[in-house]
């Protein structure tokens, strides 16, 4: 995956983009708020991870012009300020996570792969994760090469689980997705919906966790 | 010094149009008065004169017959400047002598009553007196008139003299009020004086609070800067021994990692290097959570003194805080649950400050982790009562022991690995939420907090 970095300080760019590059991404470094909102309107990334303070131009400025240029590109912040501004963080507009420095690497990549795996199990036709391979054409997903047998419903549920991954989604969020306006599911059907797709997934990375009183979400079991 | 000066001036200028108006309003009064004085006087002589000269008024065979006796001349001579005029005539206006072009009343009917009038004749002001008689003879009957005037010389000057005389005293009274005012005034604001010499003069470091005997009115200022004085001490000194204890734990654990670095360098075979190199980068990551933690906790301290809290339902706020802390804990074997014991439908309003809670939780978490074992078993319960709402986070990891309960809560105490701050934390967040903290074993023996904060508001909308 192609992942622009963008952060001032040289050591921490190098380290990480050194991280990512172990990852097998490919990295482009820039360190000047303006040189890199330019980049960004030339070249179209995978990911893009962004310092804050920067020189040239903040990093929300660089956020508010990629959105509001239509650029859904994943964006992910690297501050170093624990109060996070609500304007930043958000699903529409703001960017799509947050990690405080100083940053620990291995969460680093955890999280790049997190949002990499977001952005192409809603856009693409294929998501894969270690054996696990999701045809959203098709509608098939595989483990090991073993077809997994999905009803519609869990395909669906399936997709919303893999374009919301690391997102506590309530059973309220499932079933206004799933069901629709007049079928006035139970949540208990929401339930026993997630229980049968979490037991088709068995042996597959993709782990559906139980929040009680919460919802569920939805993250992949590093190998 | 320019604030308290125009205080004093404004109360002097406010004091100072109030005399004014008071001056202006007496001296119209004197100024009447004067006028009436100086007529009352000098009327009388002009109607002593005409009483005078109506007494030698005889009826002889050849009509009336009047013959002005000195002494009505001398009386109206009193008035050495003024110039005099006068006419004696008889009801159908025969002048029987003096001037006959004296002005009269429009209508004037002949009368023994003396009626006096002021006119311009002669190019001055004339006050005039009429007064009749009926003189009644055997075959005579018939009213003769004097008409005596005098100019107002002599009348003005004895007004003028009165309402200068008069003015004069006001003055004077006026000047003495204005500066019993100005000394009143000073008195008054001595105290305020004096405050602000005391902290002009006073060493930054010097935060002993204002001495002074403060009148009522002041007591409440004096009150307040000092309870600004001993805040700002306060917070000045957790600032200093923040950075005390900050330099204290940065600059061991940064030693530390240093020193493994070092002797990583020094090792001379691979599998030594990367033992070192292992342990630097657990200290690495032991000096991260530590940074992360101090600056947790002053945050959550300076916010506590600067950010007001906002009127959140309760339980929204959990839940948002809660899913966002989980996200990154996923890696572990983890059951994590909400109980929410509130009714539906109602909400609850806490006054809260989001991100304090979001310290608190994650610490709890943090810990519960950190000291527990796979699987760990960590449950949120939100609960309320009657004034104040719940929240309860358990886990199922060793706990801490019961005499042990309140020193935990103190910065830099551990029982085992930890850098001491994590339950620290969770306190400030308690105290700034002026909520309770409670620590007590959990059913499944692990630690059980508990918060109490204090509802905000009626519930219900």
């Amino acid at each position: 995956m192609r992942i622009l970095l963008i952060e001032d300080n040289e050591t921490l760019a190098e380290t990480i983009s050194d991280r990512l590059h172990t990852d097998g991404h490919a990295i482009d470094c820039e360190s000047d708020g303006e040189l890199a909102n330019d980049l960004l309107r030339h070249k179209q990334f995978d990911l893009v991870l962004m310092d804050i303070n920067l020189p040239g131009r903040s990093g929300f400025e660089i956020l508010r012009s990629m959105r509001a240029r239509g650029d859904t590109t994943p964006v992910l912040i690297l501050t170093a300020r624990s109060e996070i501004d609500d304007r930043l963080i958000g699903l529409d507009g703001g960017a799509d996570d947050y990690i405080v420095k100083p940053v620990d690497l291995r969460e680093l990549a955890a999280r790049c792969r997190v949002l990499i795996r977001r952005r192409t199990g809603a856009a693409s036709n294929e998501f894969r994760a270690g054996n696990f391979v999701f045809d959203r054409a098709a509608k098939t997903a595989k483990i090991d090469g073993r077809d997994v047998e999905l009803r519609n419903r869990e395909v669906q549920l399936l997709e919303i689980f893999i374009g919301n991954l690391q997102r506590v989604l309530t059973k309220e969020d499932l079933a206004d997705k799933v069901y629709s306006f007049d079928e006035a599911p139970s949540m208990n059907a929401v339930e026993q919906m997630v229980t049968r797709l979490r037991k088709k997934l068995t042996g597959g990375p993709i782990i559906l966790k139980t929040i009680r009183g919460l919802g569920y979400i939805a993250h992949i079991a590093e190998e | 010094m320019a604030a308290h000066h125009s205080l004093r001036q404004r109360l002097l200028v406010s004091m100072a149009a109030g005399f004014a108006i008071i001056l202006v309003s007496i001296a119209i009064g004197i100024w009447s008065y004067a006028r009436d004085a100086a007529n009352h006087s000098y009327d009388r002589l002009l109607s002593g004169a005409a009483f005078a000269i109506l007494e030698r008024a005889l009826v002889t065979p050849t009509g009336p017959s009047v013959e002005i006796p000195y002494s009505a001349l001398e009386m109206i001579g009193l008035a050495e400047s003024d110039r005099v005029f006068y006419r004696i005539f008889t009801a159908d206006g025969e002048t029987l002598t003096g001037s006959e072009n004296l002005p009269l009343p429009e209508n004037y009917q002949p009368n023994n009553q003396p009626e006096f009038f002021d006119t311009e004749h002669s190019g001055e002001p004339v006050r005039f007196l009429l007064q009749g008689r009926f003189l009644a003879g055997a075959s005579y009957g018939d009213w003769i008139v004097v008409q005596i005037g005098q100019t107002r010389i002599a009348r003005s000057a004895f007004a003028q003299e009165m309402m200068i005389n008069a003015m004069a005293l006001l003055l004077l009274v006026t000047v003495v009020g204005l500066g019993f005012v100005w000394f009143g005034i000073n008195r008054a604001l001595a105290p305020l004086i004096g405050i602000e010499r005391q902290l002009r003069h006073r060493e930054p470091t010097d935060f002993s609070p204002i001495l002074i005997t403060p009148p009522r009115e002041v007591a409440s200022l004096t009150r307040s800067i000092n309870g600004f004085i001993l805040r700002h001490k306060k917070s000045l000194d957790n600032a200093q021994v923040f950075i005390a204890d900050v330099a204290h734990q940065t600059r061991t654990s940064l030693g530390a990692l240093h020193g493994l670095l070092e002797s990583a360098s020094r090792q001379s075979n691979t599998k030594d290097t990367r033992t070192r190199l292992k342990q630097a980068e657990e200290q690495a990551e032991r000096t991260i959570r530590l940074t992360n933690q101090l600056l947790s906790h002053a945050m959550i301290i300076h916010r506590a003194d600067n950010t007001p809290r906002e009127r959140k339902e309760f339980i929204d706020v959990i839940r948002t805080v809660f899913g966002d802390i989980v996200r990154d804990y996923l890696k572990y074997d983890a059951d994590f649950s909400i109980e929410n014991e509130l009714e539906p439908d109602v909400p609850t309003f806490v006054l809260i400050d989001e991100v304090g809670i979001r310290e608190a939780l994650r610490n709890l978490i943090d810990n519960a982790i950190k000291y527990g074992r796979e699987p760990y078993k960590i449950g949120i319960i939100v609960r309320k009562s009657a004034e104040t709402c719940h929240l309860i986070v358990e886990d199922n990891g060793p706990g801490i022991d019961a005499e042990n309960h309140a020193t935990v809560l103190e910065r830099f105490s551990s029982f085992g690995t930890g850098s001491g701050l994590g339950l620290a934390i969770v306190k400030a967040v308690a105290d700034s939420h002026d909520a309770r903290l409670c620590l007590t074993k959990s059913e499944q023996g692990g630690l059980r907090v508990e918060l109490v904060f204090q509802i905000a508001g009626r519930t219900g909308v």
